[in-house]
């Protein structure tokens, strides 16, 4: 979405080279560069010439030298400065006079102890300041617009994780003098902010172990509005000697045009956002040692469209400018956000043509074809942007002009039906009493089961007509229903259609397969000791009746998926649960009958099965390890026995 | 990695006992290879027009416009343009500037080679002949007609490199005898540096240097970027030597040249023999001391660091060095120019003059600027049948689709075109095996539907080129396993070509490598395929990679990069024998002879820190002699191709798909996001003809000048006097009273400058 435009050093705009340079910001034309090791100011026009440099400003008329000068913020008439080396934040005039100064806090909410060290600044419409002081992590420290400390503003959470609440353990056992020598979890602190129009407070963090909720947006209240358990950097997991590398962010930027931007020193990224939603939408550039590539990114400013970044190792502004695409994109997501999808479809019909990727841009026609009531080529849409949400909304609406138009012959042929089950119903309970013993047939019995398990099993014991080819197919049935399932339900029930394609359908059917054997071979083992009566065919074949229920459940669901919509997804999950406790006292009633157990005894029997289930599958995954284990460290021997014969 | 470890354990002994067995047919062959490689190398001289060499002294040779001193003790040499007077010296020689140098930088300043050597393959050092040689009296220099030889003895290092300093018709020919480079003791020497400083400009000279960087590019003397150097080498790193982290988005030095632009003298240097083991090294002043220099670093020995994991996480790395040395000498033409239009246009005269291009291509004329297309055959996607993951070909453009969509382009004005045919066969577009024959699917619609489709290209003015890629493979075509058809690294294991994540530049974790086939099996494929291809009636090929990429190979036999590049130059020959127009793809200097057009040339250069300017030095050298197009305006970045292609003289390039992008978009296809062609047919014709009519009165002819007049505004001047000014701000500018609008271009029909 962005292209580099021009890159300019020090020397190009004629202000002697500048030494890591930490912020910028531009406004009212103007570019303000904060060179902080040469301890001044640099102001240059759009254009990257020197307008003035400011070393030097007029406090109350005394000459003031700057001193190692951070963050930079400017409006219409004045500029800020956090001179973090004077530890002070300035409030400049066009002429270098102070108008005010904030100071570190008197406050009894400031800890004394600890030094003021401003690093960035921002005063929003009513005139209240916003300041980052180096180690404050209690927030921004907001202070009133004559210059008064009046409060800490929208603090990092401590992230809850087992070793902090370990270490809050052990907080209750030590003493004081123990304690000191524990280091103390602190949230992170910000490292930049900015402010858009609409008074929202854009944060990030530069931290290098938590890879969540890095940036976030901070309603006047001070609590976060975008989500916070969403990696808002790289979605890579890089290793470096142990530890995960992650994204840090140093700055970030909004513009008035609905986009945010992130800089990432880590690996020179830009992350441009969805102000609305902080959804990504793009990542450009990287480190290295190219034009339009970083050494150490520090600060970020949008404006006028462009995006100026700041590299503090290499001492140079790279503008960049967005492309005809990043146009589109930001034009396309304002309509969007706004919700007039009506006419963002002609500007996503021109993303798509210049980046087939974008899944938004799918979604975003989607929305604006459901408006336009064309229901079937919205679902085709939702469907390439894996919207399972807009889908459901189109098939909705889709589903009632069918209902609407074909009305007549479907509340007929509904009541036909129901009336044939309910005859149907009727004349098997009649039969109901000699179904059992006169008429039995092997294929239709596990239903018969499953409708009576006390008499179904009791029947099954006692005359043994349990067949294992029957009990077979129901399994095999069961595999099969699962996978059709995972492969053939509606587009909205599938989550992972998109990872459809890389299911593996061998694995599945292993570990199926594996789980029903280690549990008849537990549970037979099991019951040997505890007195079962039961046999290992004979618990293959119980336990496979008693799965029909599922095999039910699964091709319902399957069915159902087609004709519901997402909002009545409850349905189907209601159905899956009922079916599956079925499911479960079927095996409970079955297994009792088999082995001749009272129910206490069944459910304590389950229960050691599991257990052993659980403990034969850990002794695999033991095993399977070490092999792995003791085959890499055989393979590594070979090498380093092959490469020093070599050498 | 384990199986291919054992293997080179096993390969090693094999090779012992084969050697034996081997020998008798070796030597025969190389009888053989030996007397052809002769001949060849006895034809080529004859094209230059024989200089005659006088002995002046016992340290001075002259020619009719050269003159060359070396300095017994120094070891030094001045070259001297009798034409225009000018000189140029090995070694600095103004006082001031100099005797600020100190340590390190005074030693390399004072030398004319660097040296980097292993200590017994482990430890790297550095020596300089200045300290090594000419400090402890280790010169040795003879004269005779052939030129003045210097041999530096580097005393305590025990090696001695010998190097001919000699004059052609283009100026000084300086050239490291690699064959008779004596080693003892325990060093082995990894790279030579040669005449590091010559031409070097002090703090107060003005000018520039060319680097052969992408199309170009321009490195301003005392540009205060002294914290960045420009390191690079001519046709890329050795494809084998990849490393495990590639972020770097970077275009390849084309042409083994460089420049050197000093207060309005102007001096080429090409590398005449060496080229593929050779790096460009650049620093300006303020870097290392008071000069702003350009040299080049050859690879004599191969050697690469071999990382194995340690306890501690943290890689140990391995040294391997190539048991081969590199056997063919590094020759550098140092020609200075007498200025016509100045600086760079010179060079690029100069060095066009030198590679004559145009006789090569047999005088064949371009009277047109087609509009360069790739259209994809086919893609391996993956599909799922009720849970069963599988790979399908699909077919995405076929022959019948093509047709369709160039006749589309045609109604449309487009009324010449060039195609690149990618995924034709059963493997698609992600090259599976090497092919050995042209085998379109039938879905594409068979070899019945290719010629139903030429047949309408050759009434049409379209030539369509199928691709081949005899390079690159993931399933071996020629043995049972692709440890056997895949070239080896110096550490003598298979060298795989990863795949990198976009993000962080690492190896994918999972992803297919693919391997480069053997030299030797790349000839063979090339022949196999010429069979099966000549039978049909086309006579236009492409080989995307066979003319921009080279490597080595270590395995059971030898080949360094250099002879690969004779091996492939070889196939482009039997090709263009066979008469057959070769389509490449942004080929290497060494290739570019062969190529009837370039498709995808680069238009700009990788833009280092310490590069200053994009220049299209490439394209000047093909301007007017061979036909080329800027890389794929809807898959590039930038959104001013169009305005490149008109700066730079270029055809447009556009990549086409008639199936839908969404086909594609579950599979690893995330570099074609926007190639659906029915998006793109009305934007490529209004393109078309903008060039078109941009460039028609140009087209067969050379681009003598070319200028970036302020920023975003270029001129380029062509042999018939015609100017084509191109502004890439988004403002308007004046042009000495004409006023040229944002983005756009002007055209002046002048006279000629």
């Amino acid at each position: 979405m962005l292209t580099v435009g021009s890159v300019i050093n020090g020397i190009d705009a004629g202000s002697g080279s500048w030494n890591s340079p930490q912020d910028i910001c531009v406004a009212n034309d103007l570019i303000y560069i904060s060179d902080k090791d040469n301890n001044r100011i640099v102001v240059l026009s759009l254009d990257y010439k020197v307008v003035r440099i400011i070393t030097t400003v007029y406090d109350n008329g005394n000459e003031s030298l700057l001193s190692s000068p951070m963050g930079l913020a400017a409006d219409k008439d004045y500029l800020y400065v956090a001179d973090s080396g004077n530890a002070r934040v300035l409030m400049l005039d066009a002429q270098n006079n102070v108008v005010l100064k904030l100071e570190k806090p008197d406050n009894a909410l400031f800890d004394q102890n600890r030094v003021f060290q401003p690093q960035k600044v921002l005063r929003d419409k009513n005139g209240y300041f916003y300041v980052l002081s180096f180690g404050t992590y209690e927030g921004a420290l907001l202070y009133n617009p004559d210059g008064t400390f009046l409060s800490f503003f929208g603090a990092n959470r401590v992230t809850v994780t087992l070793s902090l609440l370990i270490e809050k353990s052990w907080q209750k056992i030590l003493n004081k003098t123990q304690l000191s020598k524990v280091a103390k979890n602190i949230p992170q602190e910000y490292s930049s902010f900015d402010m858009d129009v609409n008074g929202f407070i854009f944060t990030c963090a530069n931290t290098s172990t938590e890879s969540v909720a890095q940036i976030k947006k901070l309603n006047p209240n001070g609590s976060n509005v975008w989500s916070s358990n969403i990696n808002y950097g790289d979605n890579v997991s890089e290793w470096s000697g142990g530890t995960l590398v992650v994204s840090r962010f140093t700055d970030i930027s909004t513009d008035d045009m609905g986009l945010v931007t992130a800089v990432d020193a880590q690996r020179g990224h830009i992350f441009q956002y969805s102000a609305q939603d902080g959804r990504i939408l793009s990542v450009t550039a990287n480190n290295g040692i190219q034009q339009g590539t970083f050494g150490n990114l520090a600060a970020v400013d949008c404006y006028g469209g462009n995006v100026y970044v700041l590299d503090s190792m290499k001492g140079n502004l790279t503008v960049f400018n967005p492309t005809e695409y990043g146009i589109l994109v930001r034009n396309a997501l304002n309509l969007f956000n706004d919700g007039q999808y009506d006419a963002s479809y002609d500007t996503w019909k021109e993303v798509l043509k210049k980046n087939g990727n974008m899944q938004i841009a799918y979604s975003g026609i989607g929305k604006a074809l459901v408006g336009k009531g064309e229901y079937t080529d919205a679902m085709k849409y939702f469907k390439l942007a894996n919207d399972a949400d807009g889908y459901s909304t189109a098939f909705e609406a889709e589903r009632k002009i069918f209902l609407r138009e074909n009305f007549f012959w479907i509340l007929p042929t509904a009541v036909i039906l129901i009336l044939l089950f309910l005859i149907t119903g009727a004349i098997e309970r009649k039969r109901k009493v000699d179904y059992a013993t006169k008429r039995y047939n092997k294929w239709k019995y596990p239903f018969y089961i499953m409708m009576h398990p006390s008499n179904g099993f009791n029947d099954l014991h006692w005359t043994k007509r349990g067949s294992f080819t029957v009990a077979s197919v129901i399994i095999s049935l069961w595999l099969l229903s699962s996978v059709i399932k995972k492969q053939l339900s509606a587009f909205m029930f599938n989550a992972n259609y998109s990872s459809k394609v890389d299911m593996n359908v061998w694995t599945q059917l292993l570990a199926m397969i594996s789980l029903v054997l280690v549990f008849v071979v537990i549970n037979w083992a099991v019951c040997t000791l505890f007195e079962g009566k039961g046999k290992i065919k004979d618990i293959y074949i119980y336990a496979s009746y008693s799965i029909l229920p599922v095999v039910v459940s699964n091709f319902l669901c399957l069915g159902l998926s087609y004709v519901l919509s997402l909002g009545e997804s409850d349905l189907i999950n209601i159905l899956r649960v009922v079916f599956f406790l079925w499911a479960a006292i079927l095996l409970l009633r079955g297994l009792s009958i088999l082995h001749e157990y009272s129910i206490k005894q069944v459910i304590l029997s389950i229960i050691a099965t599991v257990f052993g289930m659980a403990i034969v599958i850990f002794l695999l995954l033991l095993v399977v390890s070490l092999f792995n284990k003791v085959a890499s460290f055989i393979v590594s021997i070979i090498n380093e026995i092959v490469l020093h014969s070599q050498q | 990695m384990k199986l291919c470890c054992i293997r080179n354990n096993r390969s090693k002994y094999m090779r012992k006992i084969k050697s034996f067995l081997r020998q008798g047919i070796v030597l025969g062959l190389a009888a053989i290879v030996f007397c052809f490689s002769a001949s060849a190398q006895k034809a080529e001289p004859q094209l230059k027009k024989a200089i005659d060499i006088t002995v002046v002294s016992d340290t001075e040779i002259e020619t009719q416009d050269f003159s060359l001193m070396a300095d017994k003790t120094a070891g030094s040499i001045i070259l001297k343009d009798k034409r225009t007077g000018a000189c140029w010296y090995s070694n600095p020689t103004d006082g001031d500037l100099q005797t600020n140098m100190k340590g390190i930088n005074k030693m390399q300043m004072e030398s004319q080679l660097i040296v980097n050597y292993l200590i017994n393959g482990k430890t790297s050092k550095q020596a300089t002949s200045f300290a090594s040689s000419t400090e402890k009296e280790g010169i040795m220099l003879s004269v005779d007609s052939n030129g003045i030889k210097i041999t530096y003895n580097f005393i305590s290092e025990k090696f001695e490199i010998p190097v001919l300093y000699s004059l052609d018709e283009y100026g000084l020919v300086a050239s490291v005898l690699s064959n008779e480079i004596v080693e003892s003791g325990e060093n082995e020497i990894t790279e030579i540096s040669l005449l590091p400083y010559f031409g070097a400009s002090g703090v107060n000279d003005k000018g520039y240097f060319l680097v052969p960087d992408g199309s170009g590019s321009l490195i301003n003397f005392n540009n205060g970027k002294t914290g960045s150097s420009y390191q690079q080498k001519i046709y890329d790193t050795d494809g084998l030597m990849n490393s495990d982290t590639n972020i770097v988005k970077v275009e390849i030095a084309k042409l083994p040249v460089f420049g050197i632009e000093k207060n309005g003298c102007t001096l080429l240097s090409v590398i005449q023999t060496g080229a593929s083991s050779c790096k460009l090294m650049s620093y300006v002043s303020g870097t290392n001391g008071n000069y702003n220099y350009i040299y080049p670093q050859f690879t004599y020995r191969q050697s690469a660091a071999y990382k194995m994991l340690s306890k501690t996480w943290y890689p140990i790395e391995i040294n391997f060095v190539s048991p081969l040395s590199v056997k063919e000498n590094f020759t550098v033409r140092y020609s200075p120019v007498v200025k016509k239009y100045g600086g760079y246009s010179d060079m690029a005269d100069c060095y066009r003059n030198m590679l004559d291009i145009k006789d090569a291509m047999g005088n064949k004329s371009i009277d047109n600027v087609p509009l360069y297309l790739d259209l994809y055959g086919s893609a391996k996607v993956s599909d799922n049948i009720l849970g069963f993951p599988v790979m399908v070909n699909r077919s995405l453009t076929s022959f019948d689709d093509a047709e369709n969509l160039l006749y589309q382009l045609l109604n449309n004005g487009v009324d010449s075109m060039k195609v690149r045919y990618l995924g034709t066969s059963s493997m698609g577009i992600t090259n599976i095996k090497v092919p050995t024959s042209f085998e379109p699917t039938s879905a594409m619609g068979g070899i019945k539907g290719f010629n139903k489709l030429v047949e309408f290209a050759d009434k049409n003015n379209i030539e369509i080129y199928p691709d081949n890629d005899f390079i690159f493979f993931r399933k071996p075509t020629f043995s049972l396993i692709k440890q056997m058809d895949a070239t080896k690294d110096v550490c003598n294991k298979i060298g795989s070509f990863y795949q990198y994540e976009t993000s962080n530049g690492k190896v994918k974790y999972n992803s297919v490598n693919r391997y480069a086939l053997q030299p030797a099996k790349v000839e063979c494929a090339a022949d196999k395929y010429l069979k099966s291809y000549a039978k049909l009636n086309n006579k236009y090929i492409s080989m995307s990679t066979l003319g921009s990429f080279i490597y080595s190979d270590f395995g059971n036999e030898i080949c360094l990069s250099n002879s690969t590049a004779e091996k492939f130059t070889g196939i482009l020959q039997n090709y263009n024998e066979n008469n057959f127009n070769i389509m490449l793809e942004a080929p290497n200097a060494y290739a570019l002879p062969y190529a009837d057009s370039v498709i995808a040339a680069p238009t700009s250069s990788s833009c280092f820190d310490l590069e200053d300017e994009t220049v299209p030095f490439y394209q000047m050298i093909m301007h007017g002699s061979v036909s080329y197009s800027v890389p794929s305006v809807n898959l590039s970045d930038s959104d001013v191709e169009v305005l490149k292609a008109i700066e730079t003289g270029s055809g447009l390039m556009y990549s086409l798909s008639n199936a839908d992008y969404s086909v594609l978009c579950y599979d690893d296809y995330d570099k074609l996001y926007s190639v659906t062609a029915n998006n793109w047919i009305d934007e490529i014709s209004e393109n078309y003809l903008k060039v078109k009519q941009a460039l028609s009165s140009v087209t067969d002819k050379l681009m003598v000048f070319h200028e970036n007049v302020s920023s975003g505004v270029s001129r380029t001047v062509y042999e018939n006097g015609v100017e084509i000014f191109v502004n890439y701000n988004d403002f308007s500018v004046d042009l000495s009273g004409t006023k040229l609008e944002a983005k756009s271009y002007l055209i002046k029909q002048g006279e000629s400058k």
